[in-house]
């Protein structure tokens, strides 16, 4: 009885997971919507001149600015992100508006246009800054259109993602834990250098490739804060917008490189790290 | 209450066998909502105390409050003359060593140790072994927080995990490791460090029934070589009378029986002591003295009568084991009316155990529960159904009045 029982749950469940028109049809236009496009550029792509173009002097050194920045960026988020992260999984026992407060500060990069974000970071560390001017007058540093620049603005907008996936990852430790370390002597730092970021290691490296996408393919805030120095803030993406005008096959190549970075870092990501921070 | 283990007996005034060197002097006072904790506990350096009692009697809040991981801000703790909480006055916990210290202590300040700098060994019930480390990573991890060299601490671990039977699984993660395995481990754990005091949460309770018997007896023998005071948690009797020399009865956040394991479960005072054994203790409205023996008076109007001595020990109550009680249907009386004085009664369950059919009656005048153990034989028989009527006799020579 039992096995008739689940034998018909079965086939009501195989039943069940056939869609209706009504949801599929709009399912496989939505999937038509995102996968064509990179159909269309790899119909479109100049195959046969992919070597030279790619090994041009304006795409190597787009790409070398590309990883340089898109590393320092990573790591700069790392270093900011995750103690950041923390803070957000600590402030549930603040007051709600604090709170919300917080969250909508570390969230806005992810809805802001990124262009943005560039024009608002002008006004902070330009010549004429709100920090920018001091910076220049006082120390004769000056960070618009600089490599240190483009970190930055990748930063902006690459960050949040590495901050919500820690974040998600820290609320999965078991708190037991922590007071089983704090049990045994541990330090809150030593707790946490010892129990809680090995725990979170999984989220921090999704969290830290995801970041590293985007700090790759960030374009609005690079272009409006670092502008598009050949060799010094020329970036992979701003390079593409610039190919586009004048060569727009090269423009096609240099797009290539990075879809295959994007579709590369989803598969370094596998589901079980993309899910870390729903736990 | 302040009885405390050997030694308390030959010292007056100096307090309790558990400020003395080595041992615990514990007044816990936590109140947490609703729930209050007021319960003091001396243990003597060797002795294993096992506090016994219902879910939510506070028994994990006292565990708590001794490790510092429960905040216990009106209490007093001292552990090998150290003072983990309480007022201090020239490194002299106050309050607890008489009343006249009682006004100079209320403005000396508070002093609470934090739980990472408490000399407190904590096994916790789900063991909490860090998933991500090695078995002998684990039990270094108390000397390497504590700042012990990592050569150093690895060679102590191993050694502890070698006491504890389990050098050879030194490299194991948690997760290949079986429940009393990874019991283990935690106990060395928290042994490592070489803690004043060890405290144990439910340590059994995790096990399977076969590793609970076999690890019972091994951690028997480990607390058996703990040279500090030891407190346990457990609602198994079992595992209190195994492993404690002393089981000390909390219900509702109080100590209300205490004393060697089989003599608590021989004479409960509470009915929820009563029920570890499967006794019955009632609270008689009166007890006093009648032809042939003592006679209790029961809410209701009811009687039952003892042919022992009077207990001097605990509150007032009836008390007898499931053995003394005999059910009989109503209206057949085979001893012609020479026996106890029948309760008449209704069958409230019936639950099978393992030789035996427990069932549990209430009695019409005064609504008092007891169970009776009948043979298996009768199961399903109509006497003993649900709601039928019964007559409770109780053995008289068997009946602890107090």
């Amino acid at each position: 009885m039992p096995a008739s029982a689940s034998a018909e749950r079965g086939a009501g469940a195989r039943r069940d997971r056939r869609l209706p028109p009504l949801v599929l049809v709009p399912a496989l236009v939505g999937l038509a919507l995102l996968l064509l496009p990179a159909v269309a550029l790899l119909v479109r792509a100049p195959w046969a001149s992919l070597g030279p173009r790619l090994l041009s002097d304006t795409v190597l050194d787009a790409l070398r600015v590309s990883v340089t920045s898109a590393v320092l960026a990573t790591l700069l988020s790392l270093v900011l992100g995750v103690p950041l992260a923390w803070l957000l999984t600590t402030s549930d026992g603040w007051p709600a508006p604090w709170r919300r407060l917080l969250r909508a500060v570390v969230t806005v990069p992810l809805v802001l246009p990124p262009v943005v974000g560039g024009i608002a970071l002008l006004y902070l560390l330009g010549r004429t800054g709100l920090i920018g001017r001091p910076l220049d007058e006082l120390l004769g540093v000056t960070i618009p259109f600089t490599l240190a620049a483009v970190v930055i603005a990748q930063t902006f907008v690459a960050m949040p993602f590495l901050v919500l996936s820690v974040e998600g990852a820290l609320r999965g430790v078991d708190r037991g834990l922590e007071t089983a370390a704090a049990a045994l002597g541990a330090s809150r730092w030593y707790a946490f250098r010892r129990v809680t970021v090995p725990l979170v290691a999984p989220g921090v490296t999704a969290g830290a490739v995801l970041c590293f996408a985007r700090a790759l393919g960030e374009f609005g805030a690079t272009i409006t804060f670092a502008g598009t120095f050949p060799g010094r803030t020329q970036t992979l993406p701003t390079s593409v917008y610039l190919a586009q005008q004048s060569d727009p096959e090269s423009a096609v190549a240099i797009s290539l490189v990075l879809l295959a970075v994007g579709v590369a870092v989803l598969l370094l990501l596998r589901d079980r790290w993309l899910t870390t921070g729903a736990r | 209450m302040t009885a405390g283990g050997p030694g308390s007996a030959g010292s007056p005034g100096s307090g309790s066998a558990g400020s003395g060197p080595g041992g615990l002097a514990a007044r816990l006072r936590v109140a947490r909502g609703d729930f209050r904790l007021d319960l003091d506990l001396d243990v003597a350096p060797g002795e294993v105390v096992a506090l016994l009692g219902p879910n939510g009697a506070g028994k994990s809040t006292v565990l708590g409050a001794l490790a510092g991981l429960v905040p216990a801000d009106g209490s007093d703790v001292v552990l090998d003359g150290q003072v983990l909480e309480g007022r201090v006055l020239g490194g002299r916990v106050l309050g607890a060593t008489g009343p006249a210290d009682a006004t100079r202590a209320s403005s000396a300040p508070r002093a609470s140790v934090p739980a990472r700098d408490r000399p407190v060994g904590t096994v916790f019930q789900d063991h909490r072994l860090f998933p991500h480390l090695t078995a002998l990573e684990n039990v270094a991890f108390g000397l390497r927080a504590r700042g012990v060299p990592a050569a150093e601490a690895r060679a102590r671990a191993h050694v502890e995990l070698e006491r504890v039977g389990l050098g050879d699984l030194a490299r194991r993660r948690p997760g290949e490791l079986s429940g009393g395995q990874s019991q283990r481990v935690a106990v060395a754990r928290a042994l490592a460090p070489g803690p004043r005091l060890l405290l144990l949460d439910e340590p059994l309770a995790a096990l399977d029934a076969t590793a609970r018997v076999e690890l019972r007896a091994a951690l028997a023998e480990l607390l058996g070589a703990v040279a500090g005071p030891t407190v346990l948690v457990t609602h198994d009797p079992v595992d209190a009378v195994a492993l404690a020399q002393r089981v000390v009865v909390v219900e509702h956040g109080r100590a209300v029986q205490q004393g060697r394991p089989a003599a608590v479960l021989l004479d409960p005072h509470s009915p929820y002591a009563a029920s570890l054994t499967g006794a019955t203790v009632w609270t008689p409205e009166r007890v006093h003295l009648a032809a042939g023996g003592l006679e209790a008076l029961l809410p209701g109007g009811g009687t039952v009568r003892s042919t022992r001595e009077r207990a001097t020990e605990g509150p007032s109550r009836v008390a007898f084991p499931a053995e003394a009680v005999t059910l009989r249907p109503p209206g057949h009386d085979p001893s012609g009316g020479a026996g106890p004085a029948p309760l008449p009664a209704r069958v409230l369950r019936v639950e099978q155990r393992l030789s035996r059919l427990a069932v549990t009656v209430v009695t019409d005048a005064g609504g008092l529960t007891t169970t009776a153990e009948v043979p298996l034989e009768a199961v399903g028989a109509p006497s003993w159904r649900p709601g039928a009527a019964v007559v409770v006799q109780v053995d008289p020579s068997r009946v602890t009045l107090a």
